[in-house]
């Protein structure tokens, strides 16, 4: 990283103030400009779900009396991608890169300015909220706040519970307490605590509360917003071996935003690169990290701070090394 | 921000004349007296009824008069009384002038007990004075404000009380200059403030407690600041902003009628005591008038509120 | 307390070796009464800064680690607070000194940074009228000499056209470049030491590198001491020459960095740096969580904090607090466990290879659950 330009305005950080991405800053019109690197075919194999050309637009609205809308903020500008099943794709970025706001539409949290949803095979996209009907059940989500995402006045039980309820899965208290206790279990949670509050338990056992409640349907996919981000760093190793081993013993498919890249790897089998609403590179994570393809995906990586007093020093070197190897034939 | 104001004030009127509308409506409907009657004197014949009817408008279709109301309240007329036929715009603006000078005197004292009282027990929270001062709040605001006035009056009236210190019930409507007319309110103005500015010190004191806490308060002792700068350049500005909110409300409120109690108590002639009259009297025409005094100011204060939210708070922004 | 004649004691000990400390943290304790009880936050921690070096410290939420270093700043006295021990700030004790003493050295001699730098700026007034605030506090200066300072500061720290922007506000800047701003007015009146309280811990990750960088250039180029308070083993790597690694309140293990890397000595350490994903890694080495989650700070017992946690406590412990001692055969190595060094190397040794605690335990001779081991 060049120590007199140290990209002082990057877009992403444009991007979190609701502006477009400014062309101010020369390396992020760099950025911008180069094209996306793609390393798979979309459309191949056995996909959960298909993701076309997703665009998120917030209008902009003006007007004395009656607001008009006069622009648009395009927060997400066009993402491609499939997940595979039984696989954990992984969406990666800085904030306001738009990886939130796919996942919310992906899960139809919010609805998509334009662009396909496929799901086992069927668009969701176009579909209004009340014909939702069993993707509602199919897709669950995990939210990056353990605190706030728990309603403070239900027992773990109830809250665990619920979506066996709303989808009648349920018949009687025995069966559900029964199958509630069980995913306790799953979850590491011991299933005594069954009557108690959210707020008696830490946050890392909250997150199992909340995956508790988003595994209870079985669904097939399930969306993890950057489940770890809020909890400590010994914490964090717990909560995502938990959904490593549920996704391997229930053969979910999982999708996995986050910001960070260390633990984006770990994860996941594929990662789609995400700067200023689109998808800049994708690959599967040992491409990712061997070889970075896009300039941004190097900027990203470079940035990681390493626990190893020389093994940035050695990165850098290495890489330094590879660029001129690869650059050295003419385009 | 000038294209912010005008949207505001349009919809400003919009309100208006909705609530007048309604008011309207609700006083035709309802059995409110046939003010043709009351003013045609015992026994009246039939063409004197009409010959009334007609001048006052009221043969004509009811939208037309209420048109005839929007439009000339337009140009701040408001006709005549029903029941006195007086012409109801000097009375209103006289009515206005005491409410005015009854509420915004009430609201300095009360600020200005609340900003000392409330910051006070903010910064020594749990303490003996933090104690004494929240729990004398709790009295304040739980006595009513008639049986406060009464009270006052008995202790403190020139007239009836036990100390004669100030200037009793009605000597306001006597008063004939500036200075006689401030030495009327001084009981009026207490009563008035005791309940607020028991809320208002609960109000600030907590929104201190809060703004104590933030990590911006650290941030200005970490850089060496003293106590005292601290807390008012850094706590106080930011902790106003709720008591600027209640403040548009109450004053809003206030003006437009809601002082009526102590109106009442201490004989003021004010908007309250107006529009409790002509209720009283079935007399449809103040009553509107008054209604639309009412919307008028709290929509006035609701934008003054706003646009005060932009000068304390630079985040703010309206387009 | 304040007498004249008492004033040599507050001196650095003679018997200190090399240059005294910039700073000197000597058996600082922090006890806050709360509902519950009291809550011992910070317990009997040492630690030394030299002029110009930076101290990492590491530890989660709960550690001590920003308790330790608000009390060195006297930002943690109030009626709830029990403060023991010294913090020798070249040479005086700051735990002693009345307030307006210490407000002069705030802001001036020891200036801080913190997490969010959103809600660490007044949001109602322009940056620039912050940083001549601060400037002022301890300047006899005019309005005009310190926004100068205020410009110069923020040209200093990166920010594009400082003249106009000294006039913007807080919410008018990108996350990194409000953190440009703290660090332009924490080192506006040029302290000797710099208190960075995660400073990056609510930016981006390239963000993050840029603003480490600034910290690293201006700490060069000024020659300030940093304490580097972070959850972060990788910022700590890249930043610091020593670390302190808190649990519970307490330093566990301090040494300078490449020791530390190197060969971690304290369980509790190694649960960390097992329990991280690293990029220099091979991606299929798994992680291996910390058990359990720290105690309460709430009437904790004399005795080893990590025990209950400790996967390797089987047979060398002795009951009671083990005290900070040296570690063999690395005299700047400290740590606060009682596990013998060859136990020590061939748990390490198993952990570094990517084996498993329970792998380490068996090749050390623990077997888990039987307590004591046969002697």
């Amino acid at each position: 990283m060049s120590t007199q330009d140290p990209s002082l305005n990057p877009q992403a950080e444009a991007a979190i103030d609701g502006l477009q991405p400014t062309v101010e800053d020369p390396q992020a019109a760099a950025v911008a400009a180069t094209p996306a690197v793609r390393r798979d075919t979309l459309g191949e194999g056995d996909n959960i779900l298909e993701v076309r050309e997703l665009v998120k637009e917030f209008p902009i609205t003006k007007g004395l009396l009656v607001r008009r809308r006069v622009d648009a903020v395009r927060a997400v500008r066009g993402v491609s991608f499939d997940v595979r099943r039984g696989e954990t794709f992984g969406l990666v970025g800085e904030s306001g890169c738009g990886k939130s706001t796919t996942a919310r539409m992906i899960c139809r949290l919010i609805d998509p300015t334009s662009g396909s949803i496929a799901f086992d095979g069927r668009d969701v996209a176009p579909l209004r909220r009340g014909e939702l009907g069993p993707f509602r059940r199919d897709v669950q989500m995990v939210f990056q706040d353990p605190y706030s995402s728990l309603n403070p006045r239900h027992t773990v039980g109830s809250i665990i519970g619920a979506p066996l309820d709303i989808h009648g899965l349920a018949t009687g208290q025995g069966e559900r307490k029964r199958r509630v206790q069980e995913l306790m279990d799953l979850v590491g949670l011991n299933p005594e605590h069954y009557n108690r509050l959210p707020h008696e338990f830490s946050g890392g056992q909250r997150q199992r509360i909340g995956i508790a409640r988003a595994i209870a349907l079985e669904p097939k996919l399930l969306i993890a917003d950057e489940p770890v981000s809020a909890l400590d760093v010994s914490i964090q190793a717990q909560i995502l071996n938990l959904l490593r081993r549920l996704q391997r013993d229930l053969g979910l498919s999982l999708l996995f935003i986050a910001h960070d890249l260390s633990v984006v790897r770990y994860m996941c089998d594929r990662i789609a690169v995400m700067f200023a609403g689109e998808i800049v590179e994708l690959a599967t994570s040992e491409e990712l990290y061997a070889q970075p393809g896009h300039p941004y995906t190097r900027r990203l990586l470079d940035a990681v701070p390493v626990p190893d007093p020389d093994a940035r020093a050695r990165r850098l070197r290495a890489r330094a090394g590879a660029s001129t190897d690869a650059s050295a034939p003419p385009a | 921000m000038a294209r912010y104001i005008i949207r505001r004030l349009l919809w400003t009127v919009v309100t208006l004349v909705v609530i007048t509308t309604v008011a309207y409506v609700l006083f035709r409907v309802l059995p409110s007296g046939d003010p043709v009657r009351a003013r045609a004197g015992k026994a009246p014949t039939q063409d004197r009824l009409d010959a009334i009817r007609e001048s006052l408008g009221l043969d004509n279709p009811w939208y037309q008069q209420l048109g005839d109301f929007l439009w000339n309240a337009a140009h701040f007329d408001f006709g005549r009384s029903y029941i006195s036929d007086a012409e109801l715009r000097p009375l209103l603006l006289d009515a206005l002038g005491a409410t005015v000078w009854l509420v915004v005197g009430a609201a300095i004292l009360w600020l200005a007990v609340a900003a000392v009282v409330g910051t006070i027990s903010a910064l020594r929270r749990g303490s003996i004075p933090d104690r004494l001062a929240m729990g004398g709040a709790l009295v304040a605001i739980s006595a009513p404000v008639y049986w406060l006035g009464l009270v006052a009056l008995y202790l403190f009236a020139s007239d009836i009380g036990q100390f004669k210190v100030f200037p009793g019930a009605g000597s306001y409507a006597d008063a004939s200059n500036v200075l006689d007319r401030a030495w009327a309110m001084v009981l009026p103005w207490m009563v008035l403030a005791a309940a607020f500015s028991a809320i208002y010190a609960r109000l600030l004191r907590s929104s201190m407690l809060e703004t104590m806490s933030e990590d911006y308060i650290r941030t200005a002792r970490a850089k060496g600041l003293t106590e005292r700068r601290v807390v008012a350049r850094h706590g106080a500005r930011a902790a106003i902003t709720p008591i600027v909110t209640a403040l548009g409300v109450d004053v809003g409120f206030l003006i437009g009628g809601n002082a009526i109690l102590t109106e009442s108590v201490f004989n003021i002639p004010g908007l309250g005591r107006l529009s409790f009259d002509a209720i009283q009297r079935g007399d449809v025409a103040t009553i509107q008038a008054t209604v639309l005094f009412l919307a008028f100011f709290v929509c006035i204060s609701a934008l003054i509120v706003d646009l005060l939210y932009a000068v304390i708070d630079p985040r703010v922004k309206y387009e | 307390m304040s007498d004249p004649q008492e004033t040599p004691r507050d001196l650095p000990p003679a018997e200190a070796e090399g240059p005294t400390p910039l700073l000197r943290v000597e058996d600082l304790s922090v006890a806050f009464r709360s509902e519950d009880g009291v809550v011992q936050a910070v317990d009997r921690v040492s630690y030394d800064v030299e002029q110009g070096r930076t101290l990492g410290i590491v530890g989660e939420s709960g550690s001590g680690k920003s308790v330790s270093s608000l009390t060195v700043m006297g930002l943690t006295r109030s009626s709830a607070a029990t403060i023991t021990g010294r913090v020798l700030f070249q040479g005086r004790d700051l735990t002693t000194l009345g307030a307006e003493e210490l407000r002069r050295i705030r802001g001036n001699e020891i200036a801080m940074i913190f997490q969010d730098p959103l809600s660490s700026l007044h949001p109602f007034y322009r940056v620039g009228d912050q940083i001549i605030e601060a400037v002022r506090a301890h300047n006899d200066v005019t309005r005009k000499q310190a926004r100068a300072r205020a410009v110069e500061m923020l040209g200093l720290v990166g920010i594009p056209d400082p003249d106009r922007r000294a006039d913007s506000y807080p919410h008018e800047f990108s996350g990194g470049m409000r953190q440009r701003v703290m660090i332009a007015m924490a080192l506006c009146n040029d302290p000797k030491l710099l208190i960075a309280d995660e400073p990056t811990t609510a930016l981006d990750v390239t963000v993050q590198a840029q603003i480490l960088e600034l910290i690293d250039r201006l700490q060069r180029e000024l020659g300030t001491a940093v304490v580097m308070i972070t959850h972060d083993l990788g910022v700590v790597a890249e930043t610091a020459d020593d670390i302190a690694v808190m649990y519970a309140g307490q330093i566990v293990e301090r040494a300078p960095v490449h020791d530390l890397f190197a060969m971690p000595r304290h369980p509790y350490t190694w649960g960390l740096l097992r329990s991280i994903p690293r990029l220099d890694q091979p991606r299929d080495v798994e992680l291996v969580p910390v058990d359990g989650r720290p105690p309460s700070l709430i009437g904790l017992p004399d005795d080893c904090h990590f025990r209950a946690r400790c996967p390797y406590a089987a047979g060398c412990c002795r009951p009671g607090m083990p005290p900070l001692g040296q570690a063999d055969g690395a005299p700047e190595h400290w740590l606060r466990c009682t596990m013998p060094p060859e136990r020590r190397e061939t748990i390490w040794g198993v952990l570094a290879a990517g084996g498993t605690p329970r792998e380490a335990a068996e090749a050390a001779g623990i077997t888990a659950g039987t307590g004591e081991e046969a002697a």
